[in-house]
């Protein structure tokens, strides 16, 4: 064990006070159990919402989870989330379209805190969607809520969410992802700002997740085609005054070591970032790859979920 | 009055700055194996403002045009100090890649770093082999950060007496080195009731409040061995935190999972992502693990399990 900054003046800024020793507890409200399909030829259909049952305590915020299938193993696939409250039936969608991706392969579970309240005794839904670039069978997969107590959490918790930049298109093709793309055409040229979404936040943001990951169908390559790397910038403003608030985020693709074409498709990240936007700012993305010759593959999508 | 905080804004500054040029980080690093010196990299000569966190980026990038970073388990220390005098402040994040798989998507550390700090790198691998021109990001967070507060000691908890250092560990296997090694119930059993507790910290060092747990799979010896599987298939493993005496443990983190994929030719191990959470630990208490896998092979029932404790 190291402990810096013993009896030095900044150990003092980041003492926490958690009051007295309190069990922590957790719940999964989504029991792991397979029940969710998707569409793999396109863009899927939401699923129903499936119940959750009512949370026992004041939630301040909560862990969303997603979870591999278990067995057969299927390729990579990019899945969405809605997140809902109220009685059966007339459920009140309070996160829309929070949105991950799953490599092939090997990945662990995929995570995100969303600061939302949700009071003790409501009840939660939570419905799916999702493709694969295949064409191979239906998958499960394993949404999982973990609530935060109030005296395990420091966050600070929201009551609204907001999600921009999805895209409606029907199907994976180039550009319909589920995000909105940005497109490098000039090897290691910075694209101009892309908007996130037509529409901006329609109330002052105070957290927001910035998921971005490779688009549409077969963002593969080849042993030959990498290693391709990506440099990405955020930005907020009206359009040609942009201030970046993100610079040299970074991303790499790789190709497979056994030579062969392989879904070796990025992770879509999913990067919290505490930062107040008042109603109406405009978001912005940007990025520059280092290959342009793999259209699938040089491009991203991006998605911004806001909360405040 | 405005009901908004100008203040409120946490700033992301990338620590490793953009080459245009080359559309990626400016410095790489070199990733040498554990019977190598591991040298510390500067990663920042003086930080300019405090740093509430750290957000890494740490796909194992290289550069276009070059070969593919070699699957393998790549770690680094992060630490603080002038040259020649560093202390390791965060140990052991370890990135795992086989030969199909990217390296880690972004990671939260929770880490309170002061302006003025020269912030050091110690990139080290597992093996002998020497990987050079291995690109990462780290974002520092400032002006507030107010997601996750930030702490000022780290340790990684379950080492089982091993040294943070891994050049003094096993270099084939060096899992014993990371964690503490438990075996999985048998036959592919996935009744989380019937898989045992078991302790990897007798005695928790400070009272925790932000953990990441960290699970590693692998044989005994080493590699998981693919062909035990059917081809193209997967396999999965779940593994969890708890406290308390011997017989009264409770779970204290979710059931975290990680599904490894099994092809005739592709072999390695695996490590979990990094799902840091809030969570309170106080010191003193007895921390244990559990895990339960669908392999049925009975060698490779095993997990190294340890986390990083923020406090």
């Amino acid at each position: 064990m190291i402990e810096y900054g013993k009896g030095r003046h900044w150990d003092q800024a980041s003492s926490i006070d958690l009051g007295v020793s309190v069990s922590p507890e957790y719940r999964a409200l989504s029991t792991p159990t397979s029940h969710v399909n998707g569409n793999n030829t396109a863009r899927g259909t939401k699923l129903a919402w499936y119940d959750n049952g009512a949370t026992t305590y004041d939630w301040h915020g909560f862990t969303l989870m997603f979870q591999n299938s278990w067995e057969p193993f299927f390729e990579d696939r990019k899945m969405s989330c809605d997140i809902a409250i109220g009685a059966v039936g007339s459920e009140q969608q309070i996160l829309g379209e929070f949105c991950f991706d799953q490599p092939s392969h090997s990945r662990g579970s995929q995570e995100a805190f969303i600061p939302l309240f949700i009071p003790k005794g409501t009840t939660l839904h939570v419905r799916m969607m999702m493709y694969s670039n295949t064409t191979s069978g239906a998958f499960s997969m394993r949404p999982t809520l973990f609530g935060w107590r109030q005296d395990m959490c420091h966050h600070k918790v929201y009551f609204r969410s907001e999600t921009i930049g999805i895209s409606t298109q029907a199907s994976p093709v180039l550009g319909n992802g589920y995000g909105t793309l940005v497109q490098p055409t000039i090897v290691d040229t910075m694209t101009p700002w892309v908007q996130i979404g037509e529409n901006t936040f329609d109330y002052h943001t105070w957290y927001l997740n910035i998921g971005q990951g490779f688009i549409g169908i077969d963002p593969r390559i080849t042993a030959s085609a990498g290693p391709y790397n990506f440099l990405y910038e955020i930005g907020v403003g009206e359009s040609g005054s942009q201030v970046a608030i993100i610079e040299d985020g970074y991303l790499n693709l790789q190709d497979s070591a056994t030579g062969t074409s392989d879904w070796n498709v990025g992770t879509q990240q999913m990067q919290p970032l505490q930062h107040y936007l008042p109603a109406g700012t405009k978001i912005w993305a940007r990025m520059q790859s280092s290959v342009i010759s793999h259209v699938a593959a040089q491009s991203k999508d991006f998605r911004i979920v806001g909360f405040g | 009055m405005a009901d908004w905080a100008l203040t409120d804004h946490a700033i992301y500054e990338a620590l490793n700055p953009g080459d245009a040029v080359n559309s990626r980080p400016t410095n790489s690093y070199t990733f040498r194996g554990t019977s190598a010196s591991q040298e510390w990299n500067e990663f920042v000569a003086t930080t300019t403002k405090d740093y509430h966190g750290l957000w890494l980026q740490c796909p194992l990038g290289r550069d276009s045009g070059a070969a593919s970073s070699p699957g393998g388990s790549y770690f680094f220390n992060l630490g603080f100090g002038s040259a020649g005098n560093e202390v390791d402040v965060y140990m052991g994040h370890l990135i795992h890649s086989n030969s199909n798989r990217l390296g880690d998507g972004g990671t939260h550390i929770p880490l309170y770093i002061p302006a003025g700090t020269r912030l050091t790198l110690r990139p080290q691998l597992k093996g002998t082999a020497t990987i050079a021109g291995i690109f990462l990001q780290v974002f520092g967070v400032t002006n507030g950060f107010h997601a996750h507060k930030s702490f000022s000691r780290h340790y990684r908890m379950g080492t089982d007496g091993h040294s943070d250092h891994f050049g003094n560990g096993d270099p084939v296997n060096y899992s014993h080195a990371l964690g503490t090694r438990i075996t999985l119930p048998t036959g592919g059993s996935q009744d989380l009731g019937a898989a045992p507790w078991h302790e990897i910290e007798d005695f928790c060092l400070f009272d925790t409040k932000y953990v990441i747990p960290v699970g590693h799979m692998c044989r005994t010896s080493n590699d998981i061995e693919s062909a035990e599987g059917p081809a193209n298939s997967g396999r999965s493993y779940w593994f969890q935190l708890g406290i308390g005496d011997k017989g009264d443990e409770q779970p204290i983190t979710p059931l975290m999972h990680h599904q490894i994929f099994l092809s005739s030719s592709w072999t390695g191990e695996y490590v979990s992502s990094h799902p840091g959470q809030p969570c309170y630990i106080a010191r003193g208490q007895r921390v244990v693990a559990r895990a339960i896998t669908s392999n049925a092979d009975v060698g490779d029932n095993n997990m190294t399990i340890w986390a990083h404790c923020f406090g």
